[in-house]
């Protein structure tokens, strides 16, 4: 069984609370983290990672509002077991993120397969998960 | 007389073996409370000094022993026990003496190397790190809590036999001071026990709540480590308390039957002796962190933990108020010590001193 890491990068331009929604979401791809499974408190989680604890709240409460999390008083914080589904809203927010990012590959003269295979590539290591870690 | 005298010595050792060795048994990334890369820690440079820190505080120790040695031909054992005491408090002066150049030097060096610009400042958790089992279980302390029970009940059934007069101190050199037969004094020492007793299930508390250190360099073998390191210190926790228990059981005990005062002192030299010994030895084959724990190696990343440096005043006291956490592992030593910057650190440590010194004087006052 491989064990699950959180990693953040302190000189990153994204905020640190975006790198631990990212990572969270990675986990919760890969099945590193299981429908229902518990995460650690917001005290918890700060305290080990040595920074604010409103740093991590945001980042969970973000996560509980996108369907990921499910924050309980008192079974505290724990993986949703009915995952977000994709409905009209996030496919609209889908194309509005890909749009840009395509744009930027296109303009620097990317080929549309090595894009396509790139997206391949990462959804086959997201797939594969736990094994390939 | 003679085994006072001995004990000094070994506690002299003792206090020399838990500081002079230090710089060997802190995490490898860390050089007098500085942090480095791992792979930088058996840079020669490095090496020398932390041979220089080890061999000067050995020649104080050993010239220290020999002075008294000495002083214990021709000097009172009273002057000795002054003595004794302000060796120990010079040594201790004389380590931070030793310790600061270094400490300076290090930070010097790190200034021109760059480190952090080099490498990726990376915080590696493992968010199920406390799903572990990072500790033993505090119900395991019932048994030194049933011991200190049931001697206290034997001496309340026994307590005609006990003598008018009942030790309530030793000197260093073995010199009893008596007190009244009071209910405070009789059951001193068994609520002596129930403080330590109730010390170390916090302390275990401590053990299991520090904060989780990940070496980002090699994430699976540190982490592997920092377990190890824990449940290996709250072994020996729970261990002391019940030899420390029976220790005092059996000091109780002397109160009622006076034949047992004879083996008093092998049995606080045994009990003692095996407490130190068992400090040495899992310092020497764990280390901070367990960095001294061999577990099979992993490819080393190109990554250096977050620089904390500025939040550790002298490499030694970490003051840190976006911190949250209470606990942390030291930088130089062996356990783990607060952060100074959360108001919860300062009020416990009031607390602890409060209760240290105030209820040995409420139970003698009973």
């Amino acid at each position: 069984m491989s064990i699950l890491y959180l990693q953040l990068d302190f000189e990153s331009d994204t905020p640190i609370y975006e790198q631990l929604k990212s990572e969270i979401i990675i986990a919760i791809a890969k099945k590193q983290l299981l429908p229902g499974e518990r995460l650690p408190s917001v005290r918890a989680l700060a305290s080990d990672i040595g920074i604010n604890l409103h740093t991590v709240n945001k980042a969970y409460q973000q996560l509980k509002q996108e369907g990921f999390l499910l924050i309980h008083r008192q079974r505290g914080v724990v993986v949703n077991p009915d995952p977000p589904i994709i409905d009209e809203q996030y496919k609209q927010q889908l194309l509005q993120t890909l749009r840009p990012l395509i744009a930027n590959c296109l303009s620097r003269g990317m080929e549309r397969n090595l894009f396509l295979q790139h997206c391949e590539t990462i959804y086959t290591e997201l797939e594969e998960g736990d094994h390939n870690d | 007389m003679i085994k006072f005298y001995y004990s000094m010595i070994v506690i002299m050792f003792f206090v020399n073996f838990s500081i002079a060795f230090m710089p060997y048994l802190t995490r490898k990334t860390e050089n007098f409370g500085v942090s480095i890369p791992e792979s930088a820690y058996d840079r020669p440079d490095f090496k020398a000094m932390r041979k220089k820190y080890s061999v000067r505080l050995n020649i104080v120790n050993i010239s220290f022993i020999l002075l008294f040695i000495a002083g214990n031909l021709y000097l009172q054992e009273n002057t000795l026990t002054i003595i004794f005491s302000s060796l120990i408090v010079i040594y201790l002066l004389l380590s931070l003496l030793f310790y600061l150049p270094f400490h300076h030097e290090m930070k010097k060096i790190k200034q021109s190397e760059k480190w952090h610009e080099q490498y990726n400042q990376t915080i590696i958790i493992d968010p199920k790190f406390r799903v572990e089992k990072l500790i033993y279980p505090n119900y395991l302390y019932v048994i030194p809590f049933l011991i200190v029970l049931i001697v206290s009940v034997f001496t309340w059934i026994k307590f005609d036999l006990i003598p008018e007069q009942v030790p309530i101190h030793t000197s260093f050199f073995g010199e009893v001071t008596y007190g009244e037969k009071t209910f405070g004094n009789v059951f001193l020492l068994p609520s002596t026990a129930l403080i330590l007793i109730s010390l170390f299930v916090f302390v275990n508390y401590i053990i299991k709540q520090a904060k989780q250190q990940i070496s980002a360099a090699n994430p699976n073998v540190s982490r592997k480590q920092n377990i190890i390191f824990r449940r290996r210190w709250s072994l020996f926790l729970f261990v002391m308390s019940v030899l420390l228990t029976l220790m005092f059981s059996f000091l109780q005990l002397t109160l009622i039957y006076q034949t047992l005062l004879p083996y008093q002192e092998i049995v606080i030299f045994i009990v003692v002796g095996l407490i130190l010994f068992g400090v040495i030895l899992l310092s020497f084959t764990t280390g901070q962190g367990g960095s001294r724990v061999k577990l099979l190696q992993e490819e080393e990343q190109q990554k250096i933990e977050r620089d904390d440096d500025r939040y550790w005043k002298l490499g030694q006291f970490y003051v840190n108020k976006n911190d949250p956490a209470i606990f942390v592992e030291k930088r130089f030593g062996i356990g783990w010590t607060n952060n100074w910057a959360h108001p919860l650190s300062w009020i416990l440590i009031i607390v602890i001193l409060g209760l240290a010194i105030g209820l040995p004087i409420f139970i003698q006052s009973l």
